[in-house]
């Protein structure tokens, strides 16, 4: 992970237990952001689901980005794999993250790129979803 | 439940016959779901009460989440009783809330609330008990 000037990366291995230390390098990330931590908060579930999704229905390699702007900040997952367009992942409990997501964040977009599936979330930073 | 090797950072106490307290301490999350749905599993299976306390949970996800909503689903089916009890960090009561979990399970903030109206041991049927004992 790096988080020079406003820029996070980190890149996850194929692994279920990868995701609690990509949770704590985010949230020290977000930390340095000085949003609230209801932000902070959403931002860090959302971006889990859409990593969790990744790891479950995608395959490596898997990316995390995130950037702060003036009044958003960006998260992006990037993974390998169409996992978007599988059926089970609109229907089963990944399909109820996607829609976690959704009521966490400003604006969820997700994309499907060749054999990438990229997850976009969108926060403004005055905005509490829920 | 005799033996059972209880995922890391869960305990199970067991205040009274028929009835279970399964605590969750720490961060959960599709790297333990499996475990924590066989364990929830058993004990609503073999018990009259049981509480999940989340009250010194750090982290929850979704997959926990849709766990303890079933394991709600099925004491239900069973005629027991499965209380939530949260209290807890803002993010844990945060996903609870955003998925909808709260309105479907019967939740308490205190651990004397969860167990009000546990069932008295000898009101139970040992058939329904099974041969339970804490795990560890």
């Amino acid at each position: 992970m790096s988080a020079q000037a406003e820029l996070f990366t980190a890149n996850l291995p194929p692994d279920p237990g990868s995701l609690r230390h990509f949770r704590q390098q985010l949230a020290a990330w977000l930390e340095a952001t000085s949003v609230d931590e209801r932000t902070r908060n959403a931002i860090l579930l959302a971006a889990h689901e859409a990593a969790a999704n990744a790891i479950e229905h995608g395959a490596a390699p898997l990316s995390v980005e995130g950037r702060v702007e003036p009044d958003v900040i960006l998260i992006e997952v990037r993974s390998a794999g169409g996992w978007a367009a599988h059926p089970q992942v609109r229907s089963d409990e990944r399909g109820r993250g996607i829609a976690l997501m959704r009521g966490l964040v400003s604006n969820v977009e997700i994309l499907a790129e060749g054999e990438w599936t990229i997850v976009r979330l969108r926060m403004i930073r005055s905005q509490h979803t829920l | 439940m005799a033996g059972t090797h209880l995922p890391q950072d869960v305990q199970l106490e067991r205040p009274s016959s028929g009835v279970a307290v399964v605590s969750f301490t720490g961060e959960h999350d599709l790297a333990t779901r499996d475990a924590i749905s066989l364990l929830l599993a058993n004990l609503v299976g073999e018990n009259h009460l049981v509480v999940a306390d989340f009250s010194t949970a750090t982290f929850v996800d979704t997959s926990i989440v849709v766990v303890v909503r079933e394991s709600g689903r099925a004491a239900r089916t069973r005629g027991s009783l499965f209380r939530l009890q949260l209290a807890t960090a803002p993010i844990v009561e945060l996903i609870f809330r955003a998925s909808g979990a709260l309105d479907e399970l019967d939740c308490v903030s205190t651990r004397q609330e969860g167990l009000r109206e546990a069932p008295k041991s000898n009101d139970l049927s040992t058939e329904d008990l099974g041969e339970g004992t804490p795990g560890g």
